[in-house]
């Protein structure tokens, strides 16, 4: 983007400012490189393709094959995106990084989603990164802390309060102040009821045997029971 | 799975900090958490990998994910979520049942959860992008089928196997 001048600037803040939410998204979606991606007006790498999402391999990679599976509709963040979005989105998160274990044949992936800058989350429009990984490649380690019980009791109380509230669950959770002598510590209420009152699904297939084994050979396709086997 | 960790907290062998469940998913606050907050959302079934769980059951993970990363977001006013899965061990999966993390995040929080980008050359941009668009052509040519593919599936497999699937626990 050219830079502006201070004039510029403020009459661009003002133009925004007197814009209606409608606009406003209008207006983004005029600035957004992935809205343009989207319609093939910027070129990438394009891997997919369907009626509501596009994936092309990052331009910034922090791997080799890191691809970015994008909405065709300008959403900043995941909460944005209709259910129905949402749901093809994993599907489709599935099915490349299935489509990245065979061809990159690498042994791993990580599927990451930043919403929010706070979360990392560099471009105001909605992505998805699917992250071919190879061992020691050193990215993306979630760190493990100890953290008190309580202070997990305390914190999950709010998070299933709101969640519930989302999901129109009456049931207020509420975590014991007092832990008596010799009580483990526990939150009072029990777990949540099923909400969905669909049948349970009666058939399921049987677990298949995971063959161990310890090493895959670069030369070889990369097979799904590999990968789950290199689990000791 | 017998010795799985996730799958005991299924059927109720540990006392665990279960936010939600339902018949194909549970949530549940990790214990040794990247930041408080940070919960674990697992499928019901056993499967190592996200490329071995069903189509629908992946598609409601995602949507009970983001829920729960909402959530997450208004409960504790924190200004931002990551969602993220850890497919194989190379990604840090420890244990072999899908799983995906939610986790709440601020600015200055320390979590390293970001990357350097990384210089890979024109060409070997265009082998890896042939070499996955292939797969992705081959391995799913459907790609717009896929639901009615998944209730004929269902179907048949409740033709195939009618023992409940209590019945089919016992070891």
């Amino acid at each position: 983007m050219t830079e502006m001048s201070e004039s510029q600037k403020k009459a661009l803040m003002e133009k925004l400012e007197r814009m209606s939410p409608e606009e406003l998204r209008e207006f983004q979606k005029k600035q957004c490189i992935f809205c343009q991606i989207a319609t093939a007006k910027v070129r990438s790498r394009k891997i997919y393709e369907d009626e509501k999402v596009i994936a092309v391999l990052d331009i910034n990679p922090a791997s080799k094959g890191h691809v970015l599976v994008i909405p065709k509709e300008h959403y900043s963040i995941l909460p944005q995106i209709p259910e129905e979005e949402i749901a093809h989105l994993g599907i489709i998160a599935k099915r490349l990084s299935h489509a990245v274990l065979k061809g990159l044949k690498v042994q791993g992936t990580s599927i990451f989603i930043a919403n929010g800058t706070a979360a990392g989350q560099r471009a105001q429009h909605f992505m998805l990164h699917i992250i071919p990984r190879n061992n020691k490649d050193g990215l993306l380690a979630i760190p493990q802390k100890h953290v008190d019980d309580a202070e997990i009791s305390k914190v999950r109380e709010r998070i299933q309060n709101k969640l519930n509230e989302s999901l129109g669950i009456k049931k207020e959770v509420v975590v014991e102040k007092k832990h008596e002598k010799n009580v483990p510590q526990k939150p009072t209420q029990e777990k949540v009821e099923r909400i969905e009152k669909k049948p349970e699904k009666k058939a399921q297939k049987p677990e298949k045997k995971v063959r161990k084994q310890p090493e895959i050979k670069k030369s070889e396709a990369v097979s799904l029971d590999d990968i789950a086997g290199l689990f000791k | 799975m017998n010795n799985c960790e996730f799958c005991s907290i299924v059927q109720g062998e540990f006392d665990s900090e279960t936010i939600y469940a339902d018949d194909k998913v549970i949530a549940l606050m990790h214990l040794k958490p990247a930041a408080p907050g940070h919960v674990l959302l697992f499928t019901k079934e056993h499967h190592s990998i996200i490329e071995q769980v069903p189509d629908f059951v992946i598609g409601h993970a995602f949507v009970i994910a983001n829920k729960i990363s909402s959530a997450i977001f208004e409960s504790l006013g924190v200004h931002g979520t990551n969602i993220i899965i850890e497919n194989g061990t190379v990604a840090g999966q420890m244990i072999p049942h899908f799983s995906m993390h939610i986790l709440p995040r601020n600015e200055d929080d320390g979590l390293k959860l970001d990357w350097q980008p990384k210089s890979v050359t024109d060409d070997d941009s265009d082998i890896a992008q042939f070499q996955i668009k292939e797969q992705a052509e081959s391995v799913h040519p459907d790609l717009f089928e896929h639901e009615k593919k998944e209730e004929a599936h269902e179907i048949k497999k409740e033709q195939h196997n009618p023992l409940p699937r209590q019945l089919r626990r016992i070891p």
